[in-house]
């Protein structure tokens, strides 16, 4: 039996490396980097979002908005002679005697203002006028102090509502009916054909790709060159002259290749392990735990079952007490718990076992190409490039072809497509085609099948050169020389 | 029955790196396989141990197919090899069990070759932190804990100190007396002579010489003749038909065709009465026979030839 004792060489293999200090240092640090960009992207959107939240009148009083209505004085300057007495009168009602239409000019009140400490504001309104003297557009601008810094966006906003009231009222809204053209109105874009996405998940259709890869890369390429690294060290120390009164050369290579692949799969799974953590705890401080708290009102539910009925958002914000944004979350994380089905999970896994051993396979015949460790570096060139080739055909299609993935465009970029069949970059590109469905089940298969092919292909070189390679010594022997003693036996 | 090498060639392109190799070891003993440097002889003790596939001849033991995986073997190899950054009983515990021992055996087994060669105090050392005459010990103990039949050493003694060599030696005596089977290869014909009952002498992966070392040297008979008097013994010696091939102040030194000449030149320098301090009529050493065989000569010669 060639492969006879290779459960050995994989217990010591992989028990030595995990206590090694590098393995240690290096998994605590991609944890932490793992749970701080979990956490940082659970909770930094609702941070931004709490920070220019500046569209509603309806301030909460504990926040910078809601002191500025209580303290804060506005001087109104309108230019534009738009507002009538009820928009002002609104005005004075909300910042009560704060509010004035001083006598002082605008450049007066404005040099003022340079020097308050006082959280002020003075707001401009002035009309611009087309060739025919036509208003074309108000514009609504504000000059304040420091310390009406967090509110001037609320107050710009304010006053354009008013501005915007009067202008309706005066094309003949009537006042009771102004309500009726506030209605938020969305629109989104998707070609025949193309999935139907919102914003959120169109985000995830091309980060979702790129983070895939890269993790992958990091896991795959480089534990293929610990591979590597492992079989020229075991060489050029004489080990394996040792190893080799036991076991043939090819239990070597199995052992270590599997060894190595199940350091890197515990790695990849403390990643996801430590991702999901760290998501769950922040959870409640982030989108992830609104989109889940909203995933358990009925009424998001009944939305997202209607939204899968009539296949898109337009109908959504008809949706009495559910905003968009929201009910975008829900439908994003609803969609994603979607994705870890027995069948993708299966599918994710075999591509990353057959990526890694047809990288660690390649590795494992360089490392056993070399007699001196100072040769490695050299013999690894090629691996190099094709790695990194692979990498950046599963990553450049994505970012180059961002927009059109976001928007759900089933056209697939030709480069992209042709990542997901080509051995060294379908490692990297075809899981995350696998998550969002980009293939069809059946070009998937045929993907697997031929990454699984090219893998049967490499182990067969190995099987026929590994024996009379690892032994030999002396000159490096070459890529090309391994195929062609591979090719004469 | 035992080791049975038959027959085997190795070829690397063009080149033949073994050609045409047998030999036997009937009984257990110490078997010498020597040669110059890139003679042949780790290509063919890789391929005895299984670790390079021969282009022809086979190796078996007692009388089938010998597969080294399925033997525990003991190879303490020339190029001596330890992992360096990890503990030493754990490397030393992983190669015992890759021969078959389970990890309580290998660890009593350990336990008593640690106190043989004195080196306990290291097991939990790292390799890189020993000398390398204490990492050559570790590798004797990897060789030696399994306890195997057949034992390969190359080079055993090469870098050893006076102490450390004699207890590698002892070591060697008590694998003899339990009746181990022992390849030795090395460039120290004294160590050879000490030790080996039978050689195989290769030259550019030929061999030169083969057979018993007492036969071979009996073969030769007693040749070489070292003479130191208190006068000059040379016109004499020319008389003789002797030359000299040595003249250190140890005496002089003559290859002789046949004992007569030998005994010739004592009689006239004892019926000149010049007075005599050294005659010795000997064998060659392994060591002259070696610098004659392997120092040029490449064809075969045997035992019951010479």
């Amino acid at each position: 039996m060639k492969t006879k004792g290779w459960n050995k060489i994989f217990s010591f293999t992989f028990i030595q490396y995990i206590k090694t200090k590098s393995f240690i240092v290096g998994t605590i640090i991609i944890c932490v980097i793992t749970a701080a960009i979990c956490v940082l992207t659970n909770v930094l959107p609702n941070i931004i979002n709490d920070a220019e939240k500046s569209d509603s009148i309806a301030v909460d009083d504990d926040s910078e908005e809601g002191d500025f209505l209580k303290s804060g004085t506005v001087y109104l300057f309108d230019e534009a002679n738009i507002l009538e007495k009820d928009d002002k009168d609104a005005l004075t009602t909300l910042f009560e005697d704060r509010f004035s239409e001083p006598e002082k000019t605008l450049d007066e009140i404005t040099e003022e203002l340079k020097t308050s400490e006082k959280s002020e504001a003075a707001v401009q309104i002035t009309a611009h006028k087309d060739k025919d003297d036509k208003i074309a557009s108000y514009e609504v601008r504000s000059y304040y102090t420091q310390e009406a810094k967090q509110a001037v966006d609320m107050l710009n906003s304010t006053v354009s509502d008013l501005v915007n009231r009067r202008i309706m009222m005066n094309a003949g809204v009537k006042p009771e009916n102004y309500e009726q053209t506030q209605v938020d109105i969305y629109t989104t874009k998707t070609q025949a054909g193309g999935k139907n996405l919102n914003s959120v998940q169109g985000m995830v259709n091309y980060v979702l790709p790129i983070l895939i890869s890269i993790i992958l890369f990091m896991l795959i390429f480089s534990y293929g060159s610990v591979v590597a690294q492992s079989i020229a060290t075991e060489k050029t120390s004489r080990v394996m002259e040792l190893l080799l009164t036991s076991v043939r050369p090819l239990a070597v290579v199995i052992g270590k290749v599997l060894a190595m692949g199940l350091v890197s799969f515990l790695q990849f799974f403390l990643i996801i392990l430590v991702g999901g953590l760290s998501f769950t705890v922040s959870a409640p401080f982030g989108w992830i735990g609104q989109a889940a708290e909203l995933l358990k009102k009925p009424e998001i539910q009944t939305a997202l079952s209607q939204l899968g009925q009539s296949g898109g958002m337009t109908g959504s914000s008809a949706l009495a007490g559910i905003s968009s944004s929201e009910l975008e979350i829900a439908q994003t994380l609803n969609d994603f718990t979607k994705v870890f089905t027995f069948g993708n999970i299966l599918s994710v896994v075999l591509i990353f076992i057959l990526g890694f051993l047809f990288f660690s396979l390649i590795a494992a015949l360089i490392g056993a190409s070399v007699s001196r460790m100072e040769d490695l570096q050299a013999a690894m060139s090629p691996y190099s490039i094709i790695g990194v080739l692979g990498m950046y055909l599963a990553y450049f299609p994505v970012i180059f072809n961002a927009d059109a993935l976001a928007n759900g465009d089933s056209s697939m970029n030709p480069v992209q497509f042709f990542s997901y069949f080509f051995p060294i970059s379908s490692p990297f590109s075809l899981p995350s085609a696998v998550l969002l469905g980009t293939l069809e089940p059946w070009k998937t298969a045929i993907a697997i099948g031929v990454l699984a092919a090219f893998v049967v292909l490499i182990a067969i070189v190995v099987s026929k050169v590994y024996e009379a390679i690892i032994l030999h010594n002396g000159n490096r022997i070459k890529f090309g020389d391994i195929l062609k003693m591979a090719a004469r036996k | 029955m035992g080791l049975s090498v038959s027959n085997i060639v190795k070829k690397y392109g063009e080149k033949t790196v073994v050609d045409d190799l047998s030999f036997e070891m009937n009984e257990p003993g110490v078997f010498a396989l020597l040669g110059t440097n890139g003679a042949g002889k780790t290509t063919s003790i890789r391929i005895i141990l299984g670790m390079l596939a021969a282009d022809g001849g086979e190796v078996t033991w007692d009388g089938k197919k010998f597969l080294a995986a399925e033997k525990p073997i003991g190879y303490l190899a020339e190029e001596r090899g330890l992992y360096p950054k990890y503990k030493i009983i754990d490397q030393l515990v992983y190669f015992c069990t890759l021969r078959g021992m389970n990890k309580e055996g290998a660890l009593k087994a350990l336990d008593y070759w640690f106190d043989r060669l004195n080196v306990s105090e290291y097991k939990t050392k790292r390799a890189e932190q020993l000398s390398k005459g204490n990492q050559q010990k570790i590798q004797l103990i990897a060789a030696l804990a399994p306890n195997p039949e057949l034992i390969v050493l190359d080079e055993p003694l090469s870098g050893l100190d006076p102490v450390n060599a004699e207890l590698f030696k002892s070591v060697i005596r008590e694998q003899i007396k339990q009746n181990k089977y022992i390849i030795m290869s090395s460039h120290q014909m004294a160590t050879i002579e000490e030790f080996c009952k039978d050689i195989v002498m290769l030259n550019k992966g030929k061999t030169v010489l083969q057979g018993n070392l007492n036969e071979i040297k009996k073969g030769y008979g007693r040749v070489k003749l070292t003479v130191k008097a208190e006068g000059d013994i040379r016109a004499m010696a020319r008389e003789c038909g002797l030359t000299v091939t040595e003249d250190t102040p140890n005496g002089m030194s003559f290859n002789v065709q046949n004992e007569d000449q030998a005994h010739k030149l004592l009689k006239m320098i004892m019926d000149n009465k010049i007075p005599l301090i050294k005659y010795e009529l000997r064998e060659p050493t392994l060591n002259e026979i070696f610098i004659e065989k392997a120092g040029g000569a490449d064809d075969e010669v045997r035992a019951d030839e010479v």
